[in-house]
């Protein structure tokens, strides 16, 4: 008996032995191979399609911060559910009710504003009345807002929901959602930041600065956006920005954001623009010491390590987004890094190097905590 | 660990009682395998999600009223979203493009699928010339080698899940064996024998 190389892919307990040898299927099939050269040369072949065939049709995998976003609409819609349930055709109903909801709201929302006036005052008064909304629709829970302002003399990093981190310079204001819903992301900015974007090719991700927008799909750039100066400046650094014009009153939740005509800014170019119109003023590539944005200790950070010991490399990341990282210096005193993490988000930095290292860490009320073993 | 793995029935009676945990665990086993499924369907990243989180929603909101005559919850999920995505797909005008910016403008970022390639040619090249020659079959025969290969469904599960006949997997499977054989007759006698079980 002699299959065929065609036969041997297609037959069971090929396959099954193939992706699962057992003592007894080895036997089996090398003794069947044993069988005469061209039966070697068969199976040989045969085994190596099966595991091309698995091995490639299983590369497409979801990323961590995929997996996490489709993780955070399921328990979404979990809390949303528990209450009755209809029966009737369930698979249509659950598709559009959320977003429909949660998009009504926004615009309701949108249309308040634009009634109480276009100030940012405005704006906020509004947002501490906000309970007209949430009553309006008491099933939906309501994406959180918040908004952090760093009233210190020292950078402050704000981690977002996606895992993008923004370095808040001070004076800077910078409003969110506090959860990571699907589509766009955007944030509101007033004053200076370093932005690093994690990377979303389906989900833009959106500053905007009273008149002015930024959009990115995952890239690293500084903002400098004062409150009462008609003029943002744009620097940046890694990968590409777009930046358009938009409403005074765009509604930064919004999904539907006009863009105008848009400039495109290429890595270390930096470029003025103006609030009222939206044009460019300035740009230029940075080569020399020609800076107008003076000079932060971050944007200019490369973290580009080699054979680095830990403690430079988690110094380098406390001082740079000011944020604590807790970890046993004698434990890890022989550990050194090699890496480059040029325009990573913060959480991204920081679990490429634990990943580096073995360890694991968790960020908890904006410290870092790294628990973990001596290195060899 | 001491607590030995739970079956998926005992993940399936968790569900069906309210149990949390169980339905965590049932997220956890099976989005990732799902998704990879779901891109065999649509290229379109965001319908599969939006199809997963859907199949998933819709289990814990019918938790109560789903029935103990399941022979697989693996089975249940592959085919519920099968069924997702084609609604879906017909529902949505192909206007994906609308939102998203031309890829031209961006050349810095790469998507996924690429990035996994060229990993993946750095360990075979044999591989990453399969890839693209997966790429030049029918999505059908795609999917099913997909079930049958990486997935390990039975051919009759296969045939069950793409609602047709068993002996159409087989045909759709042999016909695509037929044009990588005479496509890349040379890819493998390399890597007989230097190819260790590949990871997956």
């Amino acid at each position: 008996m002699q299959y065929t190389l065609t036969e041997l892919i297609q037959k069971n307990d090929f396959i099954d032995w193939v992706l699962h040898p057992s003592a007894e299927s080895n036997a089996y099939w090398q003794g069947y191979a044993a069988g005469s050269p061209e039966k070697k040369r068969v199976v040989a072949s045969a085994r190596g399609y099966v595991q091309l065939l698995a091995a490639d049709t299983g590369r497409h995998k979801p990323t961590p911060e995929q997996s996490e976003q489709m993780w955070q609409v399921v328990q979404h819609n979990m809390t949303r559910e528990d209450r009755p349930i209809p029966i009737t055709s369930p698979g249509k109903e659950s598709q559009s009710t959320q977003p429909f909801f949660i998009r009504k709201s926004w615009q309701l929302a949108a249309s308040i504003v634009v009634l109480l006036a276009f100030s940012t005052a405005a704006y906020r008064y509004f947002y501490s009345q906000s309970d007209f909304t949430v009553s309006e629709s008491a099933t939906t829970p309501q994406p959180k807002m918040a908004a952090r302002r760093n009233n210190t003399q020292k950078p402050m990093t704000v981690l977002l929901p996606d895992g993008s981190s923004v370095v808040l310079l001070p004076g800077g204001q910078l409003d969110y959602l506090s959860q990571n819903l699907p589509g766009n992301r955007a944030v509101m900015l007033s004053g200076k930041a370093f932005f690093e974007i994690v990377k979303d090719k389906n989900r833009p991700f959106y500053v905007f600065t009273d008149g002015l927008a930024t959009k990115v799909l995952g890239t690293s750039f500084l903002l400098d956006a004062p409150a009462n100066a008609d003029e943002v400046k744009v620097e940046v650094r890694t990968g590409r920005v777009l930046v358009f014009k938009a409403n005074r009153d765009q509604d930064f939740r919004s999904e539907n954001v006009a863009e105008g005509q848009t400039t495109v800014l290429i890595p270390n170019q930096k470029s003025a623009f103006s609030r009222s119109n939206g044009q460019q003023i300035k740009s230029l590539v940075l080569n020399s010491h020609l800076k107008e944005v003076e000079p932060d200790a971050l944007f200019d950070q490369s973290f580009a390590f080699d054979d680095t010991p830990v403690a430079e490399v988690f110094d380098a990341l406390q001082r740079s987004y000011n944020i604590p990282i807790h970890y046993d210096r004698a434990l890890l005193k022989d550990c050194t890094l090699n890496a480059t993490l040029v325009g990573e988000p913060f959480a991204k930095k920081l679990s490429v190097i634990c990943a580096a290292l073995g360890t694991e860490y968790k960020i908890s009320n904006d410290e870092v905590f790294v628990s973990g073993k001596a290195c060899q | 660990m001491l607590r030995a793995e739970e079956t998926d029935q005992m993940l399936w009676e968790g569900i069906r009682n309210g149990d949390e945990r169980a339905f965590t665990r049932t997220f956890d086993r099976y989005h990732t395998t799902l998704y990879n499924y779901g891109c065999k369907l649509s290229a379109d990243t965001t319908l599969v999600e939006d199809a997963i989180q859907d199949v998933f929603s819709d289990i814990w909101r019918l938790r109560f009223t789903l029935t103990n005559q399941i022979s697989s919850i693996k089975f249940y999920l592959y085919r519920s979203l099968r069924r997702r995505i084609h609604t879906s797909q017909s529902r949505r005008p192909r206007t994906d493009a609308l939102s998203s910016l031309p890829d031209s403008h961006l050349p810095f970022i790469s998507n996924n699928s690429e990035a996994i390639i060229i990993e993946f040619e750095s360990k075979t090249m044999q591989s990453r010339r399969l890839g693209a020659l997966l790429e030049c079959l029918p999505h059908r025969q795609v999917e099913a080698i997909t079930l049958r290969y990486f997935d390990e469904f039975s051919f009759a599960d296969t045939a069950r899940i793409m609602g047709v006949s068993e002996k159409s997997v087989r045909n759709f499977i042999y016909k695509a064996l037929v044009f990588l054989r005479q496509n890349q007759e040379r890819i493998l006698p390399v890597s007989l024998f230097v190819l260790p079980f590949l990871p997956f």
